[in-house]
């Protein structure tokens, strides 16, 4: 009596596990009959009926290894995730299109552009942290991770044209207003840092196909560049989040800072490079002398 | 010898059209068909068999039907379609150019 009923309860849980990975119901049925087949061989052998069930469930392999064989639905918690983030990245060039008609100081297309591309940046972070968080490991190879990298080289795509746009049509701005193209005040570079970095986290998931995981650590790693970039050196350092032009020992540090970011950035991107072609000195089959 | 997983890949398509065109089966008896025709060489998985049989199916290459089998269990069976087995005529084709060239280049090899 106990084993009927513990081989039921295994019946049971190996059908729970088996349909998210091969996606319905009939496929479930399917396997069981091919199960069942198995085990009837089995026990025509000699073999007690649990002890096939073991073995037979076994051979037919994981829902693991059936779900890497599946394109894997996206889940309504992750369609929701991702229409979500669209929705407020959506919003962002809204409010930027909205500055750019009605708010006078701020009507121009560089910060339109720029405005644009922060609010991507900033976007990547629940993006990143859905992704490493929330979307299982079956999934991260599969279809829902594959929607969410394409939705983050996506913002990366958006963020370093549009950092790029705003960029150059703040230094035509600066010509016109202020006399000089470029004169390295901190809220320039920070553009050109995140300019940079952005773009760089684009042409690493363009030519190296990050898996998701690496994918939304990069988005976070340029997420946290931005904040960092904009907070530290431009806020709290420089002391507003406006142009500054001072040239007194903030503003030297601030742009210090700035550079060393980059500096940071550049070899934090760089370790997502194979070994050898990122840090060739440090690779195990370097040359010792 | 071990036949390589790419390889094995590769023929489940064409193995199981072809066996398909003889009659209807399901996927126990199509992975003991393949073992006995291969003699113990071609060793299937039923994690690579029934993906390749639902991808197939809907191509439309295959069709399913659940029916009683002779222990009075249901099993889910497969029969060939009209589009399968004109894929079957070029499977076929390809697997014969293939074999022909590469025992020509073995053959000239071992002069």
């Amino acid at each position: 009596m106990d084993e009927i009923r513990i081989l039921e309860n295994l019946w049971s849980d190996w059908r729970r596990n088996m349909l998210p990975a091969v996606g319905t119901r009939d496929r479930v049925l399917e396997l069981e009959s091919h199960v069942r087949d198995a085990m009837d061989h089995e026990m025509a052998a000699g073999m007690d009926e649990l002890s096939a069930f073991k073995l037979c469930a076994r051979n037919l392999g994981s829902p693991q290894e059936f779900a890497m064989q599946y394109p894997q639905p996206v889940s309504r918690a992750n369609r929701i995730a991702l229409w979500s983030v669209r929705a407020v990245w959506f919003l962002g060039f809204l409010v930027a299109a909205f500055y750019l008609a009605k708010v006078p100081r701020l009507s121009t297309f560089h910060v339109f552009f720029l405005m644009m591309g922060y609010w991507t940046i900033l976007c990547s972070l629940p993006m990143g942290l859905w992704v490493w968080f929330a979307v299982r490991e079956t999934d991260a190879g599969e279809t829902t991770g594959q929607v969410f990298k394409k939705e983050m080289i996506r913002m990366f795509a958006v963020s370093t044209l549009t950092f790029t746009l705003g960029t150059w049509l703040g230094m035509v701005w600066s010509r016109e207003n202020l006399g000089a193209y470029w004169q390295n005040d901190p809220k320039e570079l920070v553009c050109a840092v995140i300019t940079l970095v952005s773009g760089a986290c684009l042409l690493l998931a363009w030519r190296r196909d990050p898996s998701p995981r690496r994918m939304a650590s990069l988005a976070l790693l340029a997420f946290g560049v931005a904040v960092w970039c904009y907070c530290l050196p431009l806020y709290w350092m420089v002391g507003n989040l406006d142009h500054s032009y001072g040239g007194d020992s903030r503003w030297y540090l601030a742009g210090a800072l700035l550079v060393l970011t980059l500096i940071l950035s550049g070899i934090a991107l760089a370790g997502f490079l194979p070994r050898k072609t990122a840090f060739p000195l440090l690779a195990k089959d370097a040359p010792s002398n | 010898m071990k036949i390589s997983k790419e390889l094995i890949a590769a023929s489940s398509t064409p193995l199981v059209l072809s066996i398909l065109a003889e009659g209807e089966s399901y996927g126990y008896a199509l992975i003991q068909k393949v073992r006995e025709l291969s003699g113990d060489k071609l060793d299937w998985s039923e994690g690579m068999l029934y993906p390749v049989l639902h991808r197939l199916e809907e191509q439309g290459l295959i069709k399913a039907s659940w029916k009683e089998g002779e222990t009075g269990r249901k099993r889910k069976y497969y029969s060939i379609t009209a589009a399968g087995r004109r894929e079957t005529v070029s499977q076929k084709e390809q697997w014969e150019a293939v074999s022909f060239t590469l025992r020509r280049v073995w053959g000239l090899n071992h002069g």
